[in-house]
């Protein structure tokens, strides 16, 4: 997904300490939206695209809401325990493990977002920038690990807020 | 809405997190916190992490905020024994000597 990678550049450039910047704090607040951004659209677009029917795949992709996608993301560890039962495989309890930390990793990322854009009174620091990228980034090299699975295709489809 | 156990017995949690004090994992210089709400209204806890200079370079950051996040992860279950989800914050000794932050000071 090239999208997903131009908002990872997107977001390294703006936090690059080696370019001296006149809105430090603007492109250090940026930064964080856009690696937020990456893997909220790293994980709508992947929903979309089981979505059958092609040209209304970046429709279906706007159905997803931030609200939504956090209360999936709390209730993912409960709803693990449940899907895997008591003789989960290695490999299903790896993927479970892998996805927990996915939804932790994405309710933190929402709340830097939320503070990047909307909390005027903070001031950011290019620790803390990066910190929400390597954040993110992981986020994505787990992911891409587990995408294909029936955990995560099922996870997915709790982010859409159903039952 | 009832309030959150880490916000009702706050005293109680602080003692939790003292047991833990002072250096929960190597690189850190100084960890606070404060208790809130988070973007959607939920009882929360911040933690607002300081770390050295060397911990905050981009090839050692990851293990230093990941190391510190799964000490106070594993010691104590913030979700589902105090209701409260915990947010880590990290920033270096020389940021915050500039920033002067109050919730890292």
């Amino acid at each position: 997904m090239d999208l997903i990678d131009d908002f990872f550049i997107h977001a390294a450039r703006l936090a690059d300490p080696g370019k001296p910047s006149d809105t430090e704090q603007i492109d250090l607040r940026r930064a964080v939206s856009a690696a937020y951004y990456a893997v909220f659209h790293l994980l709508t677009m992947t929903a979309a695209e089981s979505w059958a029917v092609g040209r209304e795949r970046h429709r279906f992709a706007r159905l997803f809401e931030h609200g939504r996608l956090k209360t999936a993301s709390l209730a993912l560890p409960g709803k693990l325990k449940e899907r895997l039962g008591d003789n989960a495989s290695p490999d299903d309890q790896k993927t479970a493990d892998t996805l927990a930390a996915i939804a932790k990793d994405f309710v933190a990322l929402q709340q830097d977002r939320n503070s990047a854009d909307y909390d005027n009174s903070r001031a950011w620091s290019y620790t803390e920038v990066d910190n929400v990228i390597l954040r993110a980034h992981g986020l994505y090299i787990g992911w891409n690990t587990v995408s294909k699975t029936p955990l995560a295709e099922s996870y997915l489809l709790d982010l859409l807020g159903g039952k | 809405m009832p309030q959150a156990r880490g916000v009702a017995q706050a005293a109680e949690l602080q003692k939790k997190l003292n047991g833990i004090m002072p250096q929960p994992s190597s690189g850190v210089v100084k960890w606070r916190h404060t208790l809130g709400n988070d973007w959607t209204g939920d009882p929360a806890i911040f933690f607002w992490v300081t770390l050295t200079d060397e911990a905050s370079k981009k090839d050692n950051l990851s293990k230093a905020t990941e190391a510190f996040r799964k000490v106070l992860c594993e010691r104590i279950d913030f979700q589902n024994d105090w209701d409260l989800i915990p947010y880590f914050n990290f920033r270096s000794e020389s940021e915050q000597a500039i920033l002067n932050d109050e919730v890292y000071a």
